[in-house]
């Protein structure tokens, strides 16, 4: 972690299956005299200084730049969240989740803090419903018009 | 441009790893410049009775565009592009504000599909007529 990183409520294993954050918010790591105790400033003005015996410990994400291609195929568009694990057996793709339509709000890579600098996942936040939700960008495919 | 008192600020979300994103906070949170002393802002919110002070560094700076790009675009339902692609259809939606970032002219959209706000550059949306 770097004073100015921008970070996010960690959204990777374990935590996966966490209940989202309505909306989701994101910080600025403002200060950071000592492991586990940065100062956040997130994006509603509200201050946080954390306190955790290491950085790890903090369950943050570092928000990164997602591949440019990925940025390309998403930006703007409608997608559908297709189930690796869908219940539909018979659907060749997995098993699709219509309730899962929504459209993309933001793009980024998510790498846990403490991992090296631009070894995480990309992820999508998609509103689907009034809902928002994020996962993997693998885990989607863009609807055509 | 140095942050000046009136200016409206927000937390900056970029970093050097992350330039390329947009992160888009639902909805946004602007405050406004009360003291400036140096390159350390005082801020107010609304909503919140006291804001400490953060260094510029911190913050986006946004200020008031050409009045003559404003009228341009405020209250116009405009829809976003890439590339001179049409965005879906929830990317369409009435300009509530027009303003400079750090000098780059965007306008913040509310879609009229989904009530989400974006915020595009002016270069990247395409009033609609007739509306």
């Amino acid at each position: 972690m770097a004073v100015n990183d921008v970070v996010s409520q960690r959204f990777s294993p374990p935590s996966l299956e966490a209940l989202q954050v309505q909306p989701p918010h994101f910080g600025k790591i403002t200060a950071h005299a000592a492991p586990g105790t940065p100062t956040v400033w997130w994006d509603t003005f509200e201050v946080a200084t954390l306190a955790a015996a290491n950085d790890a410990d903090l369950h943050l994400d570092v928000i990164e730049d997602a591949a440019a291609g990925v940025i390309d195929t998403f930006t703007g568009e409608t997608v559908l969240r297709i189930s690796s694990s869908g219940a539909t057996a018979l659907d060749a793709a997995g098993g699709t989740s219509r309730e899962f339509v929504g459209t993309v709000v933001a793009i980024y890579k998510r790498t846990p803090l403490g991992d090296a600098p631009g070894s995480g996942a990309d992820y999508l936040l998609v509103k689907s419903g009034g809902v928002f939700f994020e996962d993997v960008a693998a885990q989607f495919v863009v609807i055509q018009a | 441009m140095p942050f000046a008192v009136g200016n409206r600020t927000r937390i900056k979300l970029s970093s050097a790893a992350l330039l390329a994103g947009t992160l888009q906070p639902q909805p946004p949170v602007l405050g406004v410049v009360t003291k400036v002393v140096g390159t350390t802002i005082s801020i107010t919110v609304p909503g919140q009775a006291a804001v400490a002070a953060l260094d510029a560094s911190f913050l986006d700076q946004i200020t008031d565009t050409l009045a003559a790009t404003r009228n341009l675009y405020i209250d116009q339902v405009v829809t976003g592009s890439i590339a001179g692609q049409p965005y879906v259809d929830a990317y369409t939606g009435r300009v509530v504000d027009v303003y400079d970032v750090d000098g780059v002219t965007k306008v913040l959209i509310c879609s009229l599909f989904n009530g989400m706000y974006f915020e595009l550059p002016v270069t990247s949306v395409t009033v609609l007529g007739g509306r």
